[in-house]
């Protein structure tokens, strides 16, 4: 495997590896929570806190954990994150909790924080780790992002509604009207179908990016 | 030493990483877990006030026993009784505070705590202008589509809503037959 550069490994998060479209990882919380563009930026940054922790301490540990015990190790850490953040944010931060109440315990069965324990940080040094977690988290909420804005838009004709919870400091109630009200919405769209169906067009899109860049420096040498 | 490696290291280190997360969590549980039982006393006040505006001060009703029903407060001035009930809705248990004046009506309803779907059965249950329908009736059996329609697409949650409202007007009956 050639050396990656720092930056390499924070990008490769964000399209050539990104967690649920090319690695297709994660995808049951990415097909749940996407309902709504605000609950896909909630989820993210959230799996994105515990998914660098996770892999900081797991990189730390890496020479410690003996391989036959290594599944049990990581799950106990990364419940005991998710846990404690749990906690702390239902001390501290109310308003957050309620916006992501539902979803953090799912954070603990979020195959991407596994995933990248076994494939990433139990083979890296703590700071390749470390950026490896937030560039998955970044790749991950971008994409949980862009799914529910979708999915919200053309099933319910709102952008961003329910963002006041994660920013207390917006209105009440604040959603911005993107479709005229008067118009009927998809409703499908924010059930499960329409959910694999946006799921599938991003998957080829991201497919085709990552196709399109490999060939693109080829072509230019056979000219 | 390969004994030691292939049998004892690995349970030793399983052992030693489980008490250090366990520990955490105990240390994280004993500082947040005072903040958050207060928050969570004082926003039930808070509420059982903005169900009830008139009342001043609260008088906990205990041992009626009616099923799903957590929690009854009488007001001290005689304003109203305010009832705490669950039910079962499709994300979870779905808990509803519900309001009645002195005159047998019920004046407010309010989703306490709720996980239903978002964008879905969150019309029912995170929606003060759905709470509003049950605003005046009588506190009696509600039927569904009679005295309160559903959300189309959450009936679900609809039924749970008034699942949870019937119980509360169940404990509320509890209280006033007692009373009289």
């Amino acid at each position: 495997m050639s050396e990656k550069t720092k930056l390499g490994v924070l990008a490769n998060g964000i399209l050539d590896e990104n967690p649920v479209l090319r690695l297709v990882l994660g995808t049951c919380p990415t097909l749940a929570v996407t309902t709504m563009a605000a609950n896909g930026i909630g989820m993210g940054l959230a799996a994105t806190f515990v998914l660098l922790c996770s892999n900081v301490v797991i990189s730390a540990l890496r020479k410690i954990i003996p391989g036959q015990v290594r599944i049990p190790c990581y799950i106990t850490i990364i419940a005991g994150f998710v846990s404690v953040v749990q906690m702390l944010v239902k001390a501290f931060v109310p308003s957050l909790d309620e916006a992501l109440g539902v979803y953090l315990p799912l954070i603990v069965v979020n195959c991407i924080i596994l995933g990248r324990a076994e494939m990433f940080a139990s083979k890296h040094a703590v700071l390749d780790s470390a950026l490896d977690g937030i560039g998955m988290g970044i790749g991950f909420t971008l994409t949980l992002t862009i799914m529910g804005s979708i999915r919200e838009i053309l099933g319910a004709g709102t952008w961003l509604a329910g963002l006041d919870g994660l920013l207390p400091f917006l209105p009440e109630g604040f959603a911005i009207q993107v479709l005229p009200a008067s118009l009927d919405p998809f409703t499908l769209m924010t059930s499960a179908p329409g959910g694999f169906f946006v799921f599938g067009v991003l998957m080829a899109g991201a497919a085709w990016l990552t196709a399109r860049k490999k060939t693109a420096p080829a072509e230019e040498g056979n000219d | 030493m390969s004994k030691w490696n292939r049998l004892f290291k690995p349970v030793l280190v399983l052992v030693l990483v489980c008490t250090a997360v366990s520990g955490s969590l105990a240390v994280a549980h004993s500082v947040t877990g005072p903040i958050i039982e207060e928050a969570a006393r004082r926003e039930q006040e808070a509420a059982r006030l903005e169900l009830l505006p008139e009342a001043k001060g609260f008088k906990r009703m205990l041992g009626y026993g009616v099923e799903q029903v957590s929690d009854i407060c009488v007001a001290e001035n005689g304003a109203g009784v305010v009832v705490t009930a669950k039910a079962k809705g499709y994300g979870g248990d779905m808990t509803v505070m519900v309001a009645f004046s002195a005159d047998g009506t019920i004046k407010r309803i309010k989703v306490a705590e709720q996980s239903e779907t978002k964008g879905i059965g969150s019309k029912v249950a995170a929606n003060s202008a759905y709470w509003a329908q049950y605003e005046g009736l009588p506190a009696r059996e509600l039927v569904l589509n009679e005295d309160v329609d559903a959300v189309t697409g959450a009936t679900k949650s609809s039924r749970a809503l008034l699942e949870a409202v019937n119980a509360a007007v169940k404990g509320y009956r509890a209280v006033q037959s007692i009373g009289d």
